[in-house]
């Protein structure tokens, strides 16, 4: 007997092998209804097979996937009520975008009449209405995309599927599309999984992360939560932007907590216990660091490396050791630095993560 | 384009004497001999008889026996010829190899493994053997008493057809498709190659059939590669010559095509004049359904597709 879920979109220990390569490994998921639920991994990593398998693209190698209730891990893509955007937007080069958009009305055998109107409808609603007699290679990068979406949304469906719909982009017209697909997911209420290996695009985007690593999904959470208690050190290092600065030391047990020690700089912990001496990493955000040009206060010791300033803040790049980490100073004007100085991080700020990745310490 | 959008690395003179080799092995080997043909078609020159030894101009003498319409038709004739050709040419190129190849290719698309590698190789193989071999087989393959085809047909109850002497043209149809359709297989399996996936997985989320999927989408980007294996093969077809070594044109020139009949006038009756007459037509052809597949061409690369 099954179990059948609560949520709108299931995955249950959802594998996918390809010969020997485990693409997806039993990942289990379960997605609300209306939430937009982001992807997120670095290349290679199973999003767009994880994709692929809700969309009844791929059969899965074990493992369910329901959706609304119904087990549809058997069925054939189109009995399964889905629509998918994929990263090339695949419109039909030959067709105006139209008879693109009409397509899946046309297919399920929709009267003439009521296609044109809907298309019309739909176009009105992504402002591509005046341009709908136009093949897809006479119009813009933007436009394509927005036409790909029209002809995802054009027959309702219960899930919608993104692969890195933006990719394509340039950056301008991709902050545009962030704002437009997050509004009109909201205004819809369709159910989304996107995929993207950009976390800043997930950050903005998405109700609910995924992060998935090697095939498995680490971590799910919302953004902030991923954000302030990443799970380990692979998606601390992913997320934020520049993301967290990580450095490698040693953790020893002292009276009444334990000892971190690093290049040149040593951090007691009260409320961690170890029980012997073992390698472990710091983490803390670069927008949560400060710098101290005095060499006589306390503080990791770094080496200046670059300045870059950004408008409202400046991004400054340094070497502790051999390790790059980043400091981000709100300020306009550019600092006068040293090539010498200490970062220096609240306490309560820092994270600390074991041997073998995973979070010990998260700020308060 | 203007001649200034090249940048020259070399002078010109320089580059013509890198151009004259290749102009005068042309010159010498196509030119030249397309010219003589074309001036001996207005003569009367043989190898034997009279004319042998004082060839002279007969004007248009030539083309107009080969169009003589109160004869033409009868058997031995070249208008028995150019229908045998039309029918060889639908039948074997363009109801034949052109739509089987599609089918095959088709077929194939998604299924990689042994039973694609089976097929594509013996198809390829089919066509790349010698002609004079796989010609030897056919006879074999379809003789009366001892063929292939016989016994296959014997299973399913068929009583012995005598293929040469009942289906003369026939034959040789059944054999152009085996032996020529793997160039439209190969030319339709790299046109389906170059769809992106995403093409076909798009139609198969929103739920397109086989059918529809093939009308709407498949066809359409396809179809410049359809008119390239039409023409080019139909433009082979044409000129083939293979079949000869399996009927040799008979019985009683029931299944003589017009390259047949042009070997036969000029090569056995040894009349070079009325041969040259009718490979000046073979020529024009030819040559409309090549400037047909040029001009195909070059539209097809202003457009990009
Ligand atoms: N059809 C296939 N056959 C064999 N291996 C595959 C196939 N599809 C994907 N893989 C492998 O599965 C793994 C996951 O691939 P997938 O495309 O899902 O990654 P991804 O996270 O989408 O990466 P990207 O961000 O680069 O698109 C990769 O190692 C890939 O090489
Ligand atoms: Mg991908």
């Amino acid at each position: 007997m099954t179990i059948v879920p609560q949520s709108f979109l299931s995955l249950q220990d959802l594998t996918k092998a390809f010969g020997k390569v485990i693409a997806v490994d039993k990942v289990s998921l379960h997605i609300e209804k209306g939430k937009f639920f982001a992807l997120l991994g670095p290349s290679g990593c199973g999003k767009t097979t994880t994709l692929r398998l809700v969309a009844g693209l791929e059969k899965p190698s074990s493992g369910r996937i329901f959706i609304d209730g119904r087990d549809v891990t058997a069925l054939p893509p189109q009995k399964r009520d889905v629509a998918m955007v994929f990263q090339d937007y695949a419109l039909y080069p030959h067709m105006t975008l139209r008879q693109n958009i009409g397509y899946p009305l046309k297919v399920r055998g929709f009267p003439k009449k009521s296609i044109a109107t809907r298309v019309e409808e739909v176009a009105e609603h992504l402002m591509i209405a005046d341009i709908l007699d136009r093949l897809p290679s006479q119009v813009s990068g933007g436009q394509q995309q927005r036409a790909a979406v029209a002809r995802a949304i054009v027959h309702a469906p219960k899930i919608f599927l993104f692969d890195e719909p933006l990719s394509n982009l340039d950056a301008k017209l991709r902050l545009e599309a962030r704002a437009f697909l997050k509004h009109l997911q909201k205004e819809l209420g369709i159910t989304t999984v996107y995929v993207t290996h950009d976390q800043a695009e997930a950050m903005a985007m998405a109700d609910e992360i995924g992060v998935m690593f090697a095939g498995r999904v680490v971590q799910v959470g919302s953004p902030l939560e991923l954000y302030r208690y990443p799970k380990n050190r692979d998606v601390a290092a992913f997320i934020g932007n520049p993301p967290m600065n990580i450095l490698p030391g040693r953790l020893e047990p002292k009276a009444g907590g334990s000892q971190f020690s690093g290049e040149g700089y040593t951090l007691f912990f009260e409320s961690i216990h170890v029980l012997e001496d073992t390698r472990a990493y710091l983490g803390f955000r670069p927008e949560q660091a400060q710098l101290m040009c005095d060499l006589k206060d306390s503080g990791i010791p770094a080496q200046l490396y670059a300045v870059q300033p950004l408008g409202s803040e400046v991004l400054i790049t340094l070497l502790v050791g051999t390790e790059t980490v980043y400091v981000k100073l709100y300020s306009e004007s550019l600092p006068a630095l040293p090539d010498l100085v200490r970062v220096k991080v609240d306490p309560s700020r820092l994270y600390l993560f074991d041997s073998t990745g995973a979070c010990i310490k998260v700020p308060k | 384009m203007k001649r200034r959008d090249y940048v020259s690395i070399l002078p010109r003179s320089v580059a013509f004497a890198f151009l004259a080799p290749a102009v005068l092995f042309l010159a010498t080997f196509l030119i030249f001999p397309v010219i003589w043909v074309l001036v001996i078609s207005f003569t009367n020159t043989a190898l034997t008889g009279p004319a042998g030894t004082s060839p002279s101009f007969v004007g248009v003498s030539n083309f107009s026996q080969l169009f003589n319409f109160a004869r033409w038709m009868r058997l031995g004739e070249f208008g028995n010829a150019l229908v045998n050709t039309v029918i060889f040419v639908l039948g074997s190129a363009l109801l034949g190899q052109v739509p089987l190849g599609l089918a095959i290719a088709m077929l194939f698309h998604k299924r990689r493994g042994l039973s694609r590698e089976l097929v594509f190789s013996l198809a390829t193989m089919a066509w790349i053997l010698p002609g004079v071999a796989v010609a030897f087989a056919w006879i074999a393959f379809l003789d009366k008493d001892f063929g292939n085809l016989n016994a296959i047909l014997s299973v399913f109850g068929i009583s012995k057809i005598d293929w040469y002497f009942d289906f003369p043209l026939y034959s040789i149809i059944l054999f152009n498709v085996w032996r020529g359709t793997a160039f439209s297989m190969l030319l339709f399996s790299a046109a389906l190659g170059n769809i992106p996936p995403s093409f076909w997985e798009t139609a198969d989320v929103i739920g397109a059939s086989a059918w529809q999927r093939f009308r709407d989408i498949i066809f359409p980007l396809i179809r410049p590669n359809l008119f390239t294996a039409l023409i080019l093969v139909t433009l082979w077809t044409f000129n083939v010559f293979t079949p000869y070594l399996i009927t040799g044109g008979g019985p009683l020139y029931r299944s003589e095509t017009v390259s047949m009949y042009t070997y036969r006038i000029a090569f056995k009756f040894l009349e070079f004049g009325r041969g040259a007459a009718v490979a000046v037509i073979m020529m024009s052809i030819n040559f409309i359904l090549a400037t047909i597949y040029l001009s195909l061409q070059r539209r097809r690369s202003l457009y990009g597709r």
